[in-house]
């Protein structure tokens, strides 16, 4: 079932000449990631229709794609376009910058004292490893609502980095933010789920 | 002297190694002697790894089903 995919060089020209079979090597092999990366930008209930017209406008598209990326990253490049333009018409849609790029604050100042010692310092975990807290059906709901909670663009820096392994210069091209930008919102998604799941563990 | 409130700040730069030499040092030697921050970054690096294990454990593999609908759709906007 898990052939391995051919490279762009391969596929593109077969794509070009609207081959079925390459059709359908892609989107297989591609469908799972640009559904993820549109539902960390505009949410699961119309990510799927957003995918879907990314792929439509793709191929339409791919006579003129100037291979400056792998294919991989372009159509990544256009389910994301896709997606916040879908997120500005939404009328529920919630602000890009809900917090100021700025701010320095990872976790809640009070916190710490005026000497940034620790006055809340982090409690031990009982179930502490990757495997037992994905193993724990409660934490693993835990965290996927953690990740779910976390504002639009965090939850995509989120998605990209650590989910999808994509590089920074890869996904401040994606999202339109600096390098800077990124590693904080990043931080911030990192700092907030694990408070979430430093409280699940209480439970 | 860094305190644990720019430890948690830092965090991310020292784990994905973007520190400088100095900066570095500096951590690591707060974390040798601040056990707080040293289980906040083990904490830390926890959910990020949970956060990339979850990512393989999410289903994404796609039916041949759904595939096959894509590839019509496909077609069908291609003969225009």
């Amino acid at each position: 079932m898990s052939q391995s995919l051919p490279n762009d060089d391969e596929l593109i020209p077969r794509l070009l000449r609207q081959e079925e079979e390459a059709y359908t090597i892609v989107v297989k092999a591609y469908q799972g990631t640009l559904l993820q990366v549109a539902k960390a930008i505009i949410g699961s209930s119309v990510a799927e229709e957003v995918v879907q017209e990314a792929w439509i406008s793709a191929f339409k598209a791919l006579p003129k794609f100037e291979r400056r990326s792998s294919l991989k990253t372009w159509l990544i490049r256009i389910v994301s376009n896709n997606a916040k333009t879908r997120l500005r018409h939404e009328s529920r849609s919630r602000p890009f910058s809900e917090l100021s790029p700025n701010s320095n604050e990872m976790i809640d100042p009070s916190y710490f004292d005026k000497k940034g010692s620790w006055t809340q310092p982090p409690l031990s975990w009982d179930i502490n490893s990757p495997e037992e807290i994905l193993s724990s059906q409660q934490l693993k709901a835990c965290l996927d609502a953690a990740i779910e909670a976390l504002a639009t663009l965090p939850k995509s820096v989120l998605t990209l980095r650590d989910m999808q392994g994509q590089n920074m210069d890869m996904i401040c091209k994606v999202l339109d933010i600096s390098e800077s930008n990124a590693r904080v919102l990043l931080h911030r998604a990192r700092s907030q789920v694990r408070e979430s799941i430093a409280r699940c563990q209480r439970k | 002297m860094l305190n644990c409130k720019n430890i948690t700040q830092k965090a991310n730069d020292y784990i994905d190694r973007d520190l400088s030499l100095m900066a570095r040092l500096k951590f690591t030697i707060h974390l040798l002697i601040c056990t707080h921050c040293r289980k906040y970054i083990s904490q830390m690096r926890t959910i990020i790894k949970t956060v990339n294990m979850r990512h393989s454990e999410t289903d994404l593999e796609i039916s041949d089903a759904e595939v096959n609908k894509i590839v019509e759709l496909i077609k069908t906007k291609q003969t225009k």
